[in-house]
Order: structure tokens, then sequence, then C-alpha cells
């Protein structure tokens, strides 16, 4: 295996830069490691001048505030849940105060969809939320 | 410094026991015997380490490396330390690299089976039978076992309530 070690490096998104990288052509990215402020990538043993010279280029370049494409989802998918629990929330008093069958079914269908919505969460492991 | 170990001579009747026997038989063996060779790591660093390799990688080839010259024998191998995952369904594996192979060879010698985005207490033990007496190297490795997410390993860096110090050690035991 082959390593390229990029020095100095402050505030580091792993999931990010690692999804940026893995990205490149023919990089044969296998991971990155960090170590006291520096960037290790790991490379397959059959990686040439230029690819590293494209690597060690991105990772020069990475912006940690930018979120890869997983942590948006992620934060999409933790927005959505909480606007269903909110929604959850209003329901529970909601049903209280309906006064027609109809609308109490509305209303509990409602919360039967947050609980949906936080299983596949918990199944998913987003126990934070 | 230990010193070097002598291979227990069988004493014959009449046999005139010298002083450099003496010297190598009892005072040699029994200090090697109390001392025998080990290579410690204990970590206090400024940073904890991370890693998304799908491959085993070092942790840290400066600080997690042992280099100890041996008699020939058995050899303990202890590492404890705390790690994270930073991912769902996965897990951390670990093993070490002793003169250039891993000691547990596939998958390795564990894989921290953590609970999604937890920090959990994980060590091993291990036992490496019959290793050939001379100089040897040991690197700490490590992976995560999923395509996804990130582990990391505390390394005392005064992480807020997670200040541990793990260690890494290795000591000829026979």
């Amino acid at each position: 295996m082959r390593e390229i070690v990029i020095s100095n490096m402050q505030g580091v998104n792993v999931e990010a830069l690692d999804a940026s990288l893995r990205a490149l052509p023919d990089a044969a990215v296998k991971g990155i490691s960090l170590r006291r402020g520096s960037v290790i990538v790991h490379l397959g043993a059959d990686a040439d001048d230029k690819q590293a010279v494209a690597i060690r280029s991105l990772v020069s370049g990475h912006d940690p505030k930018q979120p890869s494409a997983a942590q948006r989802a992620q934060k999409t998918r933790e927005a959505q849940i909480r606007t269903a629990h909110d929604d959850a929330k209003a329901a529970r008093q909601a049903v209280a105060d309906a006064t027609t069958l109809t609308e109490q079914v509305t209303l509990l269908t409602r919360r039967i969809d947050w609980l949906e919505q936080l299983l596949e969460a918990l199944v998913a492991g987003e126990k934070s939320l | 410094m230990t010193p070097t170990w002598h291979t227990p001579l069988t004493w014959q009747v009449d046999q005139l026991v010298t002083e450099a026997d003496l010297n190598g038989q009892l005072r040699d063996n029994l200090t090697f015997l109390k001392d025998p060779p080990t290579a410690f790591v204990r970590l206090d660093e400024e940073a904890d380490y991370t890693t998304s390799s799908d491959e085993f990688v070092d942790v840290d080839r400066e600080r997690l490396a042992l280099k100890l010259t041996t008699a020939g024998g058995d050899l303990l191998v202890v590492y404890f330390g705390m790690l994270f995952n930073g991912f769902s369904g996965g897990g951390v594996a670990l093993d070490v690299a002793l003169d250039g192979r891993r000691v547990g060879r596939d998958d390795g010698l564990l894989i921290g089976g953590i609970s999604d985005r937890s920090w959990t207490s994980v060590s091993f033990t291990a036992l490496v039978r019959d290793l050939a007496a001379g100089s040897h190297q040991l690197y700490l490795q490590w992976k995560r076992t999923k395509q996804t997410g990130v582990a990391q390993m505390l390394a005392g860096a005064g992480t807020l309530n997670l200040d541990v110090h793990p260690q890494f050690w290795a000591r000829e035991i026979s």
C-alpha cells in the first residue's frame, strides 16, 4: 500500500474528504487517516505519481465546512423527522380536541407516520434523534 | 538493559563451576527473567486518531510502534484503549503487524462491535508463539469494517471527559 502525507491540515471533514478522494477517477483510494495534524491518504500500491498530484491538490483545497452528499442527506433526514415529530406533538392535542371519528383517524395517521419515520431512523442507527 | 539469555547448562558431577558460569547462568538469567525484553507505549498525544481506511493501516507509525530484541520464544502483545464508531452497522478491526506480517491475519485480532456513534473500551491480549530470537518491530493497525463513516481512537489528547491514555506493549514471556 502507498501513502501520501499532507501535513499541517486544520479542521478536516474526514467523511467529506474521503468521499471526494474516492470519487477521483482511477485514484484507488482505500481511505484516509488523521495523525497529529496530518492527513494520510491510503492508496493501492499501483497508484502513480499523476494520481498523487491530483490527490495532493484535492486535499490542499479541502473545505471542512462543505458536507459530503451522505452528510447532506443525513441532515435532510433529521430535519424531516423533526418536522414529523412536531406535527405528531401538535396532533396529540388535536386528537383530544377532535369531535369526529374522521378527524381523529386523520390525526392519528400523522402520529403513526412520525413513529414510522422514527423507527426507520433507529434501524438505520440514527439513535441520536 | 536486559542481559543476554544463556541456555541453561546441564551440570555434571565434579564439574568445576567458574565465575563465567555463575554470572551467565545465575546472574544474567535471573536478571533476564526479572526484566525480560519489553517495549511499551502509553499515548499522550495532542490529537486523537481517525481513519476511514477499508484496509489495515498503521494507526501511528511513529508512536504506536514497538521495537525489541528477543531471546527467542513466546511474545505477549497487549493493547487497550477506546474506539469510536462513526457509522451504522459496522465495527473497528484491530491487528498488529509484526515484522511486516499481521498477527491476526484475515480480518484481524478483533472487531470492536461498537454501537453507532459511541465510544467503547476495546482490548486484546495476543500471544505470538515461537518467535525467533532477534530484533522485531510491531505496529498497531486498524481499519473500519463497513465502507462508510469513520473510526476514531482516543490518544490522551485532552478530549473533554475522554482524556484516557491507551497502552500498547509487548513482552517476551518465555
